[in-house]
Order: C-alpha cells, then structure tokens, then sequence
C-alpha cells in the first residue's frame, strides 16, 4: 500500500501491492479487525470481480 | 522597369511606403512634379501613406553642392511651404510646370554651364520670409495616420546648405539636431514604432573599394555619430537611408550589456529602377519591412539586375540571391518592448516571483512575491496593485490571499475589491516612500485554491463534456501562467507537481492578450487593459524563445522559468500532459449502467415505492455500516457514526448519496448533498482512485477538508473526528485502479475519541488498510447481487 500524505491529517493510500488485492486478504486477517462469521462468509461468497449490471432501462429496483 | 517596381510594390500591400531621396537628377519643379504625381499613383494603388525625404540630386543639381546652393524645389512639392514646420506626404496632385530649355553646346564645356546653370525660377510665390535668427528646419517629426499601430516617423534632412563645394556629402546642421531633439522631447504619446529616414549613411559602407566615385567621404554624413547618438537616445527602432544605392543591412547596439541599451537596425536599399549599372551602385533593389504583432522587425532585401523588373514575391526568387531575410533575434524584440512599456507605464518592478505548487490532492498553492516595485516622478504617497485570484468553478480559495510578516512590517496593506464574475479582486496598498528607497516597494502574497488542478485525463473529458472551454484549450493539459501587465525586469515562474507527474515533461506556450493596436493602460493601476473575453493569440516566436529559460532544479524538486524583461501584455504558461489510462469500453459501459441504475434505486426509495431487492440492498448497507463501524472503532464499535454510498452523477460531476445510515436517526441523509467532483473527501477518493483518511487534528490543513455534514435542524451539529472514504469499483481487479471504472464512493465518519481512522496513515497499517478496501468493496458486490435480486432478503 502506498501511502500519500496529503495534509499533517489527511492520507491518500493506493494499492500498488499484490498484498492489496481482494485475494490476498485472509480469513485470520478479518477475524483481527472484529469480523464475526457472518461478515466473513460474506467476504468469501461475495469477491466477485465483476457483476453485470441490469440491461438496458430494465431497472429490478 | 518603373511601371514593374510599383506593381511588385503594390503586390506587398504595404501600409507606409519611405523613399529616401533622389527621385531626380534635376532638381526643377517639373522634375519633381512628376515624380509627384507617380508617387500619387503608387499610394491610391497600393494604400498606402508614401513619404519621401530630399536627397542630394533632389536639391542639387547632378547632386553636387557647389557654388550654386540648396533648391527649394523639392520643398515646394513635397511639403507645406505655408507651415511653419513642413508637413508630411504626398497627397497633392502634381502640376507639372514647363520644361525650361538648355542652351546646347559641347562635351565638358556644356556639362559645366549646365551645371552651373540657376535654377529656373519657381512659379509659386515664395515663401514667406523668416527670420534671420532662426534657420528654416527642413527635417520634420510626423505620425502618419491610418496606420495599425502608432509609428513616429522623423525625415530627416542631411543636405546642408551651408558648406559650399560639399559635393556629395552630407551633414545634419545643428539647428536641425537641436530641433529634433526639442521635438522627441515633447513626443508624450509614446509610439510602438520609431522609424527615422535620412539620405546619407549613418555608417561606413561595406565593399566600397576606396575609390573616389564610392569614397565614404562623400557618403557618410560627416556628424553621423551625432545623429546616431540622438537616435539611440529617442529609441528608434529602425534607420533607413539610401545615397549610395547600395543594399546594406547592419544592427547597432551600443550598450547591449547596458539595461539602458536599445538594439536599433540600419537599413539601405539599391536604386529602385536603374537601367544600367551607374557609379559601382549597387544591383537595383528595394526592402520590405514587416513588423509583427510581437514588434519583431524583418527586412526582406530585394534584389533586381539592371533593367530587369522585380519579383513579385520570394516564392518567385532563391534566397541569399534573389533576397535576403533579416530577421531581428528575439532578444532586441524583448528588449525593444520592455523599453517601449517602460515608456508608457508609470510603475516597473525588478522583480517577480511566481511559486506554483500542486499537490497530490490537485490543489494549488502559490506564493507571488514582488521586488523593486518603482514609480516615475512624482512618486504618490500610495501606490495600489491589483491582484486577481481565478478559481475554476469547481474550486474553492481554502487560504488567502494573505500578506507575510515583512510586507505587513512594511505597512503593506491588503484589501479586498469588488468581483469580477467568478474572479476575486484583491488590492495590494504599498507606501510610496517604500518605492524610493534603493530596495523599491514589495511585498509577498500567499493564497491557496483547492480542487483547482486536473489530475488525470478522465476529469479533463469529463470537465469539459459538461462545460466545454471557450478559449480553444487543447485537451488532457493542465498548466499554471501568469499575465504579465506592467514592466517587470527578471519574471520567475517555479512549479512543483505531485509525485505523480515528476516524469513529465512541462512545456512552455506565451500568448498575447493584447494587440498592439489595442494597448490601454487602466489609470487605476497603471497596468494594460486585458478584456475578460479576450482571445489568447498564441506568439510562436516568444515561446520559442521563452522555452531557453526552463530549467529542472534537482535539489528543490521542482521547474524554474526565468524570462528577462517579458513583454507586457502577454501571458506565460507553463504545461504538462495529463496522464491517461486506455478506458475499456465494455467496462466503462457497465460501470455507467451501475451508475444510473443505483441512482434509479435512490430515487425509488426517497419516492416510497422500492421493491424488494432495494430493500434488501438497504439491509446490505446496514451491516456493511456496523462492520465497518467494528473494524473502525477502538472499542468494537462507534456510539455515533454515520456511513453513506454516494455514487457518481456524470450529468452534473457530483457525487450523490443513494443509501446511508446514521446512528442517532433513522432518516438517511439529505439527498441533495451533493460532493463536487474532486472536493471534499469522496469527492477527492473518486477523483483520485485512492482511499483517503482523514482526521480533526489541531493542524489540520484547510485544502483537504470533507464537506460540512448536513445535519437536520435541531440536531447536535458536531463535527466529525475522523472520516474514511472508499471507493468502489466495477471490476476491483483493473490495476491501476480508474474512474471509469469507480462507481462511487462509500463514507464512513466516526465521532469516537478511539477510532482507528487516524491510524491509517502509519506504515505499519497498510494490511488493515487493504483489509478495510478489500472488505468495503466486497460487501458493495454483494449489494449489487441484492439489486439484482441474485440474494435473498
């Protein structure tokens, strides 16, 4: 991760790491930051990389 | 031949035709009346003003000064005999008088009668007597009118009456000298060209062999040193003359390591319509003389052979045979014009210093200092500079303008004027003992403007989709410049960009502002009137000369531009490339459609008619903010937050909320809180692709500041303590990451005295801070499932 000072309270950070990627970041990771299971299954269910959105004007919502 | 020369004159649609003297061998009024009425012809043809000086064969017969003395023929015809000081141009019709008739006779004995011979005596009354303590001055001073630029024109006269069997030499009188100097002085207006006309040579001839027929002698006027040093003084540009008939071009500088030097240019031509070749003159010629918008003098030198007719235009000739091109270097043209400012403007200053600094949040920084600010006599108490502070309108002046501790110790004063449209007037009010001292006046202004630099050549296409430029800039440049409206001495312009940009290259482009034609001063602050609409005119040559100044400063990280004496008017710009990353389009394509379709969403559930997938996709956002609130507290969670999706509106480059939640109320935030592209904290992560943290610190900085949040009326209206914002992605694995592929931009802000936001920023935080990312945008792909009904409520 690169980090970016903007300001003495302000940070920019960009991923410039494979460490940054969504792959890379582990179960025991989320688990130290206060993730519960249902936050995790999530996490493993939803690391799609793309999801097409609804054709056209045909908006489900 | 002749016929030939006025049409290639013609051809050049010149504005002012000079002729500079011996238009007869005769000088008798019939002579001269038709060589009048010729010169009527080529002025009405071509346009133009046409002045004429006398040369020696115009006052003297075979242009010999002998026994016989100085006609006034030439006088007669071609100036105002009736004005106390002689009148420019030819503008009378010509009347020819009768021919006289000479008595024949043979060889040498006929050629000396006739040479001896009185001029006929002039059929128009004399003119009137003058008195005998003051000689008649035949030079003259004139600005011809019609002209697309102010032109002083002096004509003057070097055929001296006084010293008999001169022959061919020449001499300004000092009356004459006298009388030009007296009349330069009182020229007020000043003249953005000063041109001076002379018969004789201001100069030694080249090539002139030694020998009698050409003896410099005969053709350097015998106090040329005088009349150059006159011209220098009055700051003419350019010196043309002619007596000898041959093409001469020369350049004089005689202080060119002197501030107080002026660059002037000498110039000659051949006989205009020679048949055969006479007295080792030169091959028949004639130069034509352009003078640029910048004031860069060229001298085309046109050369013709005996009998031959001209060239219409060097297309038709080889150059350095046909034509030779003079063209002034770019240092005289600088040089000319800051003298010809410094002529018309009361204030000039040694000194400015421009520093530009960008940062990595396209914010812009700048620091103008001015030094060795003068004023011509008398010196007021108070001298007021202007100083206007241009934002683009998707900007905000975070800081300043404001006065350091030295100006202020200076009594240096700064208030604020009245607007102009979207620029802010600022008035600098600087003591006038401060600008006699030996320092002069100055003071050090310092203001910063943030979300004002362009970063990447996505905002460039989007900025310019919604509102396209009126100024015809090119696309994907971003560029700082400064308009230079007074005489400056040493102008300095540094930059610094963000890391990002440290391998690009700057380029350099100056562009007039103001035309020559149109040059106003505004009374108010002695500077030149730029109107606000007015239209840049890129200045090729200024640029390429301008461009020498550039310099990298390794040490200090940033570029430096020096420009000596820049020309008032004109506006110095220093740009870079914006970097582009290849769009795909497929995906951009989908990122737009998730664009519009979250936004639909927002609308459906502000409406009250949401379906259950966006039901679902509140829920979503709910435990996405209880999460995120785990993760980002010290103490396993906030007691009060508050999170918000806003996804990006191309229609109007803002940002807006779609779904949010705050834990003291149960409404979602207004949905007109819009964030500008760039500005705030979302704003400035989905302009950039970067997460940005951002913490209430005592030292906090007023570029990088998140929007104020939108509480409700009668909410406790506290100020956050720290705010994280993330952007989303259509496709989280494209490196590096791009706004066309961003959809928006989750926000979460903490009011905890714990929160790990302020954290972010340590080194050793960089896993939880891809932990946070990575986290952040799965839970939003999972919400995108739910929009599209692929997870069950």
């Amino acid at each position: 991760m690169k980090v970016i000072p903007l300001s003495p309270s302000a940070y920019a950070f960009e991923p410039d790491s494979e460490g940054d990627r969504i792959e890379a970041i582990t179960e025991e990771r989320l688990r130290g930051y206060g993730l519960d299971d249902r936050a995790i299954r999530t996490f493993k269910q939803f690391r799609t990389a793309r999801i097409e959105p609804p054709p056209g004007s045909d908006v489900l919502v | 031949m002749w016929e030939a020369v006025k049409q290639a004159t013609v051809h050049q649609k010149p504005h002012l035709i000079i002729v500079s003297g011996d238009l007869v061998d005769d000088p008798i009024i019939y002579n001269l009346r038709l060589v009048q009425g010729d010169l009527n012809d080529l002025a009405q043809r071509a346009g133009a003003c046409v002045h004429v000086i006398a040369g020696n064969h115009d006052v003297f017969r075979s242009g010999l000064n002998t026994v016989v003395g100085r006609s006034d023929a030439f006088d007669q015809v071609f100036r105002d005999v009736n004005a106390t000081s002689a009148a420019p141009g030819t503008v009378a019709v010509a009347t020819p008088v009768a021919r006289t008739t000479v008595p024949q006779g043979r060889g040498m004995f006929r050629w000396l009668r006739d040479f001896l011979r009185p001029y006929e005596a002039a059929p128009e009354p004399p003119p009137p007597p003058i008195a005998a303590a003051r000689p008649r001055v035949r030079s003259l001073i004139c600005q011809p009118d019609g002209l697309p630029l102010p032109v002083l024109l002096a004509l003057i006269d070097s055929n001296s009456n006084d010293a008999k069997l001169a022959f061919a030499a020449g001499e300004v009188l000092p009356h004459e000298l006298v009388a030009l100097e007296t009349d330069l002085g009182k020229r007020a207006t000043p003249h953005l060209l000063r041109i001076a006309v002379i018969h004789h040579h201001v100069l030694p001839i080249a090539f002139s062999h030694g020998r009698i027929i050409g003896n410099e002698q005969l053709m350097v006027l015998t106090n040329a040193a005088d009349v150059l040093a006159l011209l220098a003084r009055h700051r003419f540009d350019l010196i043309l003359h002619g007596h000898k008939h041959r093409s001469q071009f020369v350049r004089l500088d005689f202080s060119p390591a002197d501030t107080e030097g002026y660059p002037m240019a000498v110039a000659s031509a051949g006989a205009a319509a020679l048949t055969r070749e006479r007295n080792h003159t030169d091959s028949c010629g004639f130069n034509f003389i352009e003078v640029a918008d910048n004031g860069r003098i060229t001298v085309t030198s046109f050369a013709y052979g005996y009998g031959k007719a001209p060239l219409i235009d060097t297309v038709q000739g080889t150059r350095n045979i046909d034509y030779r091109i003079y063209e002034e270097p770019f240092a005289a043209v600088a040089r000319r014009g800051y003298w010809r400012a410094r002529q018309m403007h009361k204030i000039w200053c040694d000194s400015r210093i421009y520093s530009f600094e960008v940062t990595e949040n396209g914010d812009l920084i700048v620091d103008n200092r001015l030094a060795g600010l003068r004023h011509a006599a008398p010196v007021p108490n108070v001298v007021t500079c202007r100083h206007v502070v241009a934002t683009p309108a998707h900007g905000r002046l975070a800081v300043g303008p404001s006065l350091d501790e030295a100006s202020l110790g200076r009594q240096v004063k700064l208030s604020e004027g009245p607007a102009i449209g979207r620029r802010r007037q600022f008035v600098i009010a600087i003591p006038g003992d401060s600008l006699t001292s030996e320092d002069g006046g100055g003071y050090l202004l310092h203001h910063e403007v943030a979300n004002s630099i362009t970063l990447t050549a996505w905002e460039d296409a989007e900025r310019r989709r919604v509102n396209p430029p009126r100024d015809g800039r090119p696309e994907r440049q971003e560029w700082v410049s400064v308009l230079v409206i007074y005489p400056i001495e040493m102008l300095e312009i540094r930059l610094r960009l963000p890391s990002a940009f440290e391998k690009s290259q700057p380029a350099i482009r100056c562009e007039r502002m103001v035309s020559p034609s149109d040059y106003e001063i505004d009374p108010e602050y002695d500077t030149v009137k730029v109107d606000d609409d007015a239209q840049p005119v890129p200045d090729d040559a200024l640029t390429g000369y301008t461009v020498q100044g550039l310099t990298w400063l390794a040490a200090e990280r940033r570029w430096r531009l020096k420009v000596r004496r820049p020309m008032v008017g004109c506006r110095y710009e220093i740009y870079w490339p914006l970097p582009a990353t290849p769009a795909d389009p497929e995906i951009r394509s989908q990122t737009r459609g998730w664009r519009d379709t979250l936004l639909a969403l927002e609308l459906r559930l502000r409406t009250g008619s949401p379906s259950a997938p966006a039901q679902a996709a509140v829920q979503v956002f709910d435990e996405l903010t209880r999460d995120l609130s785990t993760m980002l507290s010290g103490s396993g969670g906030d007691q009060r937050y508050a999170a918000a999706l806003f996804v990006y509106d191309q229609a109007l480059l803002v940002l807006r909320p779609v779904l949010s939640r705050r834990s003291w109320a149960d409404t979602p935030v207004r949905h007109d809180f819009h964030i500008p592209l760039g500005d705030g904290l979302a704003g400035a992560a989905f302009q950039q692709c970067r997460t940005i943290a951002w913490s209430n610190a005592p030292d906090q900085s007023a570029l990088v500041q998140p929007k104020p949040y939108p509480y409700e009326p009668g909410e406790d209206a506290e100020a956050e303590r720290a705010i994280v914002a993330i952007p989303v992605y259509h496709d989280q694995t494209l490196r590096p990451p791009s706004p066309w592929n961003a959809i928006g931009v989750v926000s979460y802000s903490s009011w905890g005295t714990l929160s790990k936001i302020p954290t972010m920023g340590y080194p050793t935080a960089s896993a939880f801070v891809a932990a946070v990312n990575g986290f952040t945008q799965v839970q939003f792909n999972r919400l995108r499932e739910t929009v599209l009904g692929h997870v069950p409520p």
